[in-house]
């Protein structure tokens, strides 16, 4: 086969990487805001899997509990926002979050 | 090998287009929703890499864990009232990027090449497909079936407050 599995991981890996990275830049709703960042982080979990599995130069899991830990981060701290925001009925529109600075 | 690949590009595909798709979709929980299949998805991928044991901590870490903690957070008043995302910069965006980071290793693809471990290999996913891993997968699908349920159950019954 002319193109190995490691470097279709590896391209599967960045194109998800680059589609999160996109969602941050393009979208507007803080909400999916995060929830692309997330889509960025599963990317680099599956990076560093194809990365490990290909070379082994240790033990995965440690990563992978940083990387899932920051993900449930993510998530406590986005439905922490989210319902405080949406108790007090304001707009999830990251371009008018600055209104609400006082 | 070939099985394998195509479960790949299917596996691939099938994530890249619920990835994308969460930025089309203007009801918060269905963008959750598509989330957690993302993250299936993932741990399906990490099968055909022949990671059981990672692929079966995703399933309950994030598709249990995560997942269902935003999907309880976002079950009410999850509609967005503004078009959230420009889908054709972000497309546009997302080729860019991907065609910057992707060029150095597709210009020069022999060098991941020679690495000193073997390829993912159909055999090695065979040996634990048989094992309890179908178990913990079919427990996973149904605690997700019972939750995306109840949420369902929760807004028909008028317990949410929609905007």
């Amino acid at each position: 086969m002319a193109v190995s599995m490691f470097l279709l991981f590896i391209g599967a890996a960045l194109a998800m990487f680059s589609l999160g990275i996109a969602g941050i830049v393009a979208s507007r709703h803080a909400v999916i805001v995060v929830l692309s960042s997330e889509i960025g982080l599963v990317a680099s979990m599956l990076l560093a899997l194809a990365a490990f599995a290909y070379y082994s130069p240790g033990n995965l899991l440690a990563l992978l509990f940083s990387i899932w830990a920051i993900m449930a981060s993510e998530a406590i701290m986005l439905i922490v926002f989210y319902r405080y925001l949406a108790k007090g009925e304001m707009s999830l529109d990251i371009s008018k979050l600055s209104k609400y600075r006082d | 090998m070939y099985i394998s690949l195509y479960l790949f590009a299917l596996l691939v595909a099938m994530e890249l287009l619920l990835s994308a798709y969460i930025f089309r979709v203007k009801e918060l929980l269905h963008a959750v929703v598509l989330l957690a299949l993302v993250f299936a998805t993932t741990s399906l991928l990490y099968l055909i890499a022949s990671q059981p044991l990672l692929a079966t901590i995703q399933l309950l870490v994030l598709v249990g864990g995560i997942s269902m903690y935003l999907l309880v957070g976002t079950a009410s008043e999850s509609f967005s009232k503004f078009k959230h995302t420009n889908m054709a910069l972000m497309l546009v965006l997302a080729a860019v990027l991907f065609a910057v980071i992707a060029y150095p290793v597709i210009s020069s693809p022999g060098s991941y090449a020679s690495s000193t471990t073997t390829s993912f290999s159909i055999q090695q996913q065979s040996q634990f497909v048989g094992n309890d891993l179908v178990i913990f997968y079919i427990i996973a699908l149904l605690l997700f079936g019972i939750s995306i349920g109840a949420i369902a159950l929760y807004k028909k019954l008028g317990g949410s407050k929609w905007q």
